[in-house]
């Protein structure tokens, strides 16, 4: 099964994580697991971000262990 | 009866102040002198120690790349990957998928040494960027050496 994203949804995982946005497109923040994280964002693109991108931000900038894992998170958010 | 063990020079920041010149001189040559805190003992060290040792250093810290995405149905978008610092470029075009990454980099490069403790804290499973971003540091005023230590992937 894919899981797709849009940027907004980045957006919200981050928020719901406790990031907060330090730039135009960085966000930055301590999650409640107490792991800092620090995420890319490029809000002005529309859209769904590409498969390979998503797996990366899930696994090494917002330390999911998979895109499943991140999707779940933002449905039950 | 053994020899003894070599141990790196250790001085207060008060010995520090006084022979900082001759201090300096002995780290360019390669020894590294720690400078402790002799007030407060809970404190960290800092070492004196020769810039060129540290650019050697950082000399071994490659980097390399993914395509991860290419245009398909789902997204009209190219998606760069660097491993190492776990940052991306995307674009219409492998060109400026590329040039968003360098815009990407020079940004996180800016975001990461504003806010040190942020980024240098064990929870922080990013620490381990600082020597990749401290070579790219030590030439961002050089485009053509910046270029040359990205070893950026061709655009074809």
């Amino acid at each position: 099964m894919g899981y797709t994203f849009t940027w907004d949804d980045i957006e919200k995982i981050c928020e719901a994580l406790g990031l907060r946005k330090i730039n135009s497109n960085v966000w930055q923040g301590v999650g409640p697991d107490g792991i800092n994280r620090t995420c890319t964002i490029h809000s002005k693109h529309k859209g769904n971000i590409g498969d390979g991108l998503t797996n990366a931000i899930a696994k090494h900038q917002l330390f999911f262990k998979s895109k499943k894992d991140m999707y779940n998170f933002l449905k039950n958010l | 009866m053994s020899e003894e063990v070599f141990k790196l020079t250790t001085v207060t920041i008060k010995k520090a102040k006084d022979s900082l010149t001759e201090l300096r001189r002995e780290a360019i040559i390669g020894k590294e002198i720690i400078i402790s805190d002799g007030k407060r003992k809970n404190q960290p060290d800092a070492s004196l120690i020769s810039t060129s040792l540290l650019d050697d250093l950082c000399e071994s810290m490659k980097f390399t790349y993914n395509w991860v995405d290419n245009p398909d149905k789902n997204t009209g978008m190219f998606s760069l990957w660097c491993n190492e610092l776990n940052t991306y470029g995307t674009g219409e075009t492998k060109e400026e998928a590329i040039k968003n990454f360098v815009d990407n980099l020079m940004t996180y490069l800016n975001v990461f040494f504003n806010d040190l403790p942020f980024h240098l804290s064990k929870s922080n499973p990013n620490r381990k960027h600082y020597w990749y971003l401290r070579r790219i540091a030590r030439c961002a005023d050089n485009q053509e050496k910046l270029i040359e230590i990205l070893d950026l992937p061709k655009e074809d």
